[in-house]
Parts: C-alpha cells; structure tokens; sequence
C-alpha cells in the first residue's frame, strides 16, 4: 500500500496553498507533518482524503489515481480540523451511524475504539455535553474505528490529557503494526518525534 | 445508498426538529382561521361548507390581481407562511451536513453522486411530508367543522372567502391544481433552493426560492414558477394564462436542471468551510 504524491499544487483565489509536492507514504508508518499555521498541512490533509482537488499533479494510491479512477479513497478515515458529530446524540450512536454506512463493523468493534481513546462507550451524555478532550477523543476513534488503509489526523493531541496521549501514541503503533498509512499533523515538535517515524517539514505549501 | 438515505432522513430530523414543530403551529394557526372565515361567511346564510373549501383556503393561493390593479394587492401572509417555513427547513441541512458530520459520511460513501442524490431524495421527501401535515390538518378542521366531502367547491364561499375570482367545477381539474400542483411546483422550488445553496451560501438559496414565491403572489406571469401552485392563479379561475400542464413541464425542468447543474458542480468543488482563510 502506498501514497504517491506528483508535483502537487493547488491554488485557490489567486493563493498558491500548495506548491509542487513530491512525497512518497508506504505503508506501516506514521507520517507526521509539521510547520506553521497556514503552510498547507490540512490542505495536504484535503488533497489526499479527496476533499479538495489539486489544481496541478497527481493523488495516486495503489494504482489508482484520485479523481480519476476514484472519487475518494477506499478506506480512509479521517480528523480533519475540528471534529463535528450530532449534537443530540451519544458518542456510541454517532460512531454507529457512522459505521453503518459501510457496515463492515459491529457493535463491539465500535465499544473497543471508544475504550481505546478512553471514553467510556455506555456514556449516556449526548456530545452535545462533551468536553473538548471527549469530542476530540471520539473524532480519533471515528478515524480509526474501522482499521482503514489511510488514518488522517490533523492535531490529535489538541485539547487532550496526558493520559489521552498515551492512549493516542498506542493506537497509532497498532495501526502501524496493522500495515496502515497514518498522516498526522502536530503542534507539538516534541511528541511529534515520538509518534512519528518520518517528519515532513513544510513552510508556504512547500515540502522541505 | 439505502444507508445514506436512511442516514439522511434519520439526521435531517433531528436537525430540523423544532423547525418541525413550528410548522405545525403555523399550519393549527392557518386552519384556526380558514375555519373562522369560513364559519363567520355561512352564518346565517344556510350555506354549508364543503370538505374541498377548506383545502381551497389553505391551499388556493392569494387572490388574484389583475396589472393594471396592483395597488389593491394585500401580502398574503399565512399561504406565505406555509412556504417560508418550508423553505426554511429544506434551507440549511445539505450545506450545514456537509461541513460537518456529512464529511464522514462522504468520505465513507465513496462517491459524491450518491450524496448528492441522496439530499435531493431527502429534500423530496421532506418537502412531501411537510404538505402530509398540511393536508392532514386541513382534513381534520374540514372534519370537525363537520365539511360535507361533496367532491366540489361552494362558488359563493371560495368567491366570498377563499378570494377566487371565479370557480370551476371540473374535478379532474381542482384535484390536480389544489392537491398535486402544489406540491410538485415546492418540490422543483426546493431543489433549485437546495442547488443554489450549494453553489452559493444557504441564505443566498432562501432568498432566491422565497423571491420567486412573493413576486408570484404579485404578478401572475407565466416565468414565476409559484403561479403554477395556486388555484387562484389558474387560467380556470381567472383571466390568466397560467395553465397546469405548462407548470408541470416548467416544474420537471426546473427539477432536472437544478439536479445535474448540483451533480456537476458537486463533483468538482473543493470541500472547505465557505468561510476559509487560506
């Protein structure tokens, strides 16, 4: 499994955001990228999930090349900025809502990603009453709950514990020992060295 | 795709619920009143309403105003009503979803067609059961005012009341334009409403589908979709051109544009907050 990016640019009114990426991913690594606000890490973030089109280059994934031969990937699952769920709904049936689209998950599996960011999965409070930490926790088991070939996650580690990180950095060596793609994005330069093994620097849309 | 329905059903409920329950205080106001009128007009006069009168009131559309009479012309302000309230409950849940939750849920239907398609379904759907409550409570004030379901309308309470300027007695004819018309000319407003929000700003959609139905309530021309939706309009009621055949094309190709102009569009913007600073 890998990520090929060619000469990746995308403009938007006028704004180079991203200028002329070459960055091979493979899989059973964590990629981390970092640089300042605005460089153009949640664009890349975009790029690869299919959100945005990039004005220049190509997204090819095993073969297959986005917006060509697929709309989005085939497996991905992402935390791209904020995580936005239903409001009147627990964390368990947001993430149920969401699995049942491609119903390769049940019950269980959905219970198990909730323990493993430390969220209980009989909470009854609706998200709605969720602290940040919560909701970012549930946006991370959203990402991943369904083991995808590609996991996105633009600042996991905002707005979470000292314990929510260490629960952070095992779930992404499990997907690593499970042969995924994993692309985050992080403030922090110091847990970046920890949770990732190739680190991409970035700086106005520009791969370093 | 069934899943992606079902989700959207399911989430444009829960978002548009007290939406919901707003409409149905507005439609309880709007046959408290069709049943005073109408009850006020018979007193005394031996006149018995008909089950059909009352969906006429509600559902027939202001009066008509010939264009050398528009100083005459009073805002019809509950038939507008009805339709603002379901404009704005089809106005923000497509957009809104897709800048939240609904990006998982594209990302994980793997192809833009089908949620697109999807909130069209969805916007059909709603749009249908907004006119089930209007029909169903105007069935029930018809009922309890104890309406005879004579299968024609009383020419002197739609004339008196309902503001007609005159009444067919074709039945053929005043189920289409009273029961069908209505909700195919909303449904094609809906769609167009949804796509111009798409390409634009939801506000931007209300606007446009909310202009096309006050400017019909004013000038009854061939060109403003809404005319197709009222009774009162019709060239069978008045000395209009606005037949129901024509709005049945007019409303399908509205419908057929606005659905390939979304799925083309959709299938190549960019999906980022409107508000982005890049």
């Amino acid at each position: 499994m890998y990520i090929e990016l060619k000469n990746i640019s995308k403009t938007i009114k006028g704004t180079k955001v991203l200028d002329n990426i070459n960055y091979v991913f493979n899989s059973g690594k964590v990629y981390g990228i970092q640089g300042k606000n605005g460089c153009g890490k949640t664009m890349l973030m975009r790029v690869i999930s299919g959100l945005i089109r990039p004005t220049e280059g190509t997204v090819n994934i095993n073969g297959s090349i986005l917006w060509k031969d697929m709309t989005f990937p085939s497996s991905i699952g992402t935390l791209i900025e904020n995580p936005a769920f239903i409001d009147s709904y627990t964390g368990f049936k947001n993430l149920k809502m969401l699995a049942s689209i491609k119903g390769n998950i049940g019950d269980e599996e959905i219970r198990t990603a909730l323990t493993r960011v430390g969220l209980d999965s009989d909470d009854n409070r609706k998200y709605r009453k969720y602290s940040l930490g919560m909701k970012q926790k549930l946006g991370i088991a959203c990402a991943f709950m369904e083991y995808p070939d590609i996991v996105i996650l633009d600042e996991p580690i905002n707005a979470i514990d000292k314990d929510g990180v260490i629960l952070v950095r095992e779930i992404l060596n499990d997907l690593k020992k499970r042969d995924k793609i994993v692309i985050i994005a992080c403030h922090d330069a110091e847990e970046m060295k920890i949770l990732a093994d190739e680190i991409i620097q970035m700086e106005r849309g520009k791969v370093l | 795709m069934i899943r992606l329905l079902r989700y959207d059903l399911v989430c444009g409920f829960a978002a548009n619920i007290k939406k919901i329950v707003m409409f149905v205080i507005v439609m309880i106001l709007y046959n408290v009143i069709a049943y005073h009128e109408i009850m006020a007009f018979c007193k005394g006069t031996g006149i018995k309403p008909g089950m059909l009168d009352y969906f006429c009131y509600v559902l027939g559309g202001p009066k008509y105003i010939p264009e050398n009479m528009l100083d005459i012309y009073e805002i019809p302000v509950m038939w507008l009503m009805v339709q603002i309230m379901i404009a704005y409950i089809i106005g923000y849940y497509a957009i809104t979803d897709l800048h939240r939750y609904g990006q998982h849920i594209l990302l994980r239907s793997e192809s833009r067609i089908k949620w697109w398609i999807s909130k069209i379904i969805w916007n059909v759907i709603t749009v249908l059961s907004m006119y089930a409550i209007v029909f169903l409570m105007t069935f029930i004030t018809g009922y309890i005012s104890g309406a005879e379901c004579k299968g024609k309308l009383t020419e002197e309470i739609c004339v008196g009341v309902c503001k007609l300027s005159s009444v067919t007695q074709n039945e053929k004819l005043l189920y289409i334009e009273l029961f069908i018309m209505p909700v195919i000319i909303s449904v094609s407003i809906s769609i167009l409403q949804m796509t111009v929000a798409l390409i634009t700003y939801p506000i931007i959609g209300f606007v446009v589908s909310q202009s096309i139905t006050f400017l019909s309530t004013i000038y009854t021309t061939k060109i403003l979709l809404s005319n197709y939706a009222m009774l009162s309009h019709s060239r069978y009621t008045c000395f209009s051109n606005i037949v129901y055949s024509d709005g049945l094309i007019y409303g399908f190709i509205v419908m057929i544009i606005s659905i390939f102009v979304g799925s083309i569009y959709f299938n190549h913007v960019d999906i980022l907050p409107k508000n982005k600073d890049i």
